[in-house]
């Protein structure tokens, strides 16, 4: 079992919120995201067709990836498995992806671990909404609709690139 | 007349990659109609906003202006506890479901 690494960016990419767009990470092409087969990202929405939206968009990459129907299902299965991004929708049932990712931070500092990213899969991109996401420790958001290119740039900018030797 | 959303042809450009999971969208959307036609019969409003907000946020994705407009209307109007718009914006979104034309385009 890997955890990523702490690159020495990683401050960085947890400060991306606040910092402006033109200091952040540029996105590399997809090509370079093909040379990392072993990322892993956790899908959280509640709505199937989201989750099946999301599948199709990433079909044809080498991303794996999980899904979760809600916050709850989402803690679990991070606790329990391995990923390099988790993609998180908001307004969820039993859960939402506030708690979810508040859940999240805690456990990983009580494990001593080195944030995983999560990018918030918003309905609005209200400064309200934006400033709630970071106080819940997201990394990221993206506003739905979510296009394709949006997502195969955001996927590589901000995911933990696993060991290369588990990448082959 | 003047045309109203009942009446007006519509047309959905939908990305020729999503055709496979279209059948399930619609599927999934008129469950949710039905779920609100009866929520709104038992005031339940709190029913209502969170699936009309879902259906905002996914028929966005899929390609829907028209259902997202709608659905965002059927929103508001369940925050405003507002009975008779919520049942206008349910009949405009079944009307919608039924005859909506959906023309792929590749993307």
């Amino acid at each position: 079992m890997h955890k990523a690494p702490f690159p020495d960016d990683e401050p960085q990419r947890v400060e991306a919120l606040k910092a402006p767009a033109a200091t952040r990470k540029p996105a590399p092409t997809h090509s370079e995201a093909s040379i990392h087969p072993s990322v892993t990202i956790l899908l959280v929405d509640d709505m199937e067709d989201n989750r099946l939206l999301i599948t199709l968009l990433l079909k044809g990459t080498t991303y794996r990836l999980d899904t979760a129907e809600n916050g709850a299902i989402a803690v679990d299965k991070f606790q329990s498995g391995t990923y390099d991004l988790v993609l998180m929708d908001v307004q969820m049932p039993i859960m939402d992806g506030y708690q979810a990712t508040l859940t999240i931070r805690a456990w990983e500092r009580e494990q001593g671990r080195a944030p995983t990213p999560i990018i918030a899969l918003t309905a609005s991109a209200l400064t309200e909404d934006v400033e709630k996401c970071q106080a819940a420790g997201f990394t990221s958001h993206l506003t739905k609709p979510i296009k394709k290119t949006t997502l195969l740039e955001a996927i590589p900018r901000y995911a933990v690139t696993p060991p290369l030797e588990e990448a082959i | 007349m003047p045309p109203d959303l009942e009446s007006r042809p519509s047309v959905a450009h939908v990305d020729a990659s999503f055709e496979p999971l279209i059948p399930k969208f619609m599927t999934n959307r008129k469950k949710e109609l039905t779920a609100m036609a009866e929520a709104v019969t038992q005031d339940d409003f709190n029913t209502i906003l969170k699936i009309a907000h879902g259906m905002k946020g996914v028929s966005g994705s899929y390609g829907f202006p028209a259902m997202t407009a709608a659905a965002a209307r059927l929103e508001q109007a369940a925050k405003s506890a507002d009975v008779e718009s919520i049942n206008r914006q349910l009949t405009a979104l079944a009307s919608y479901l039924d005859r909506v034309q959906i023309v792929y385009v590749e993307s």
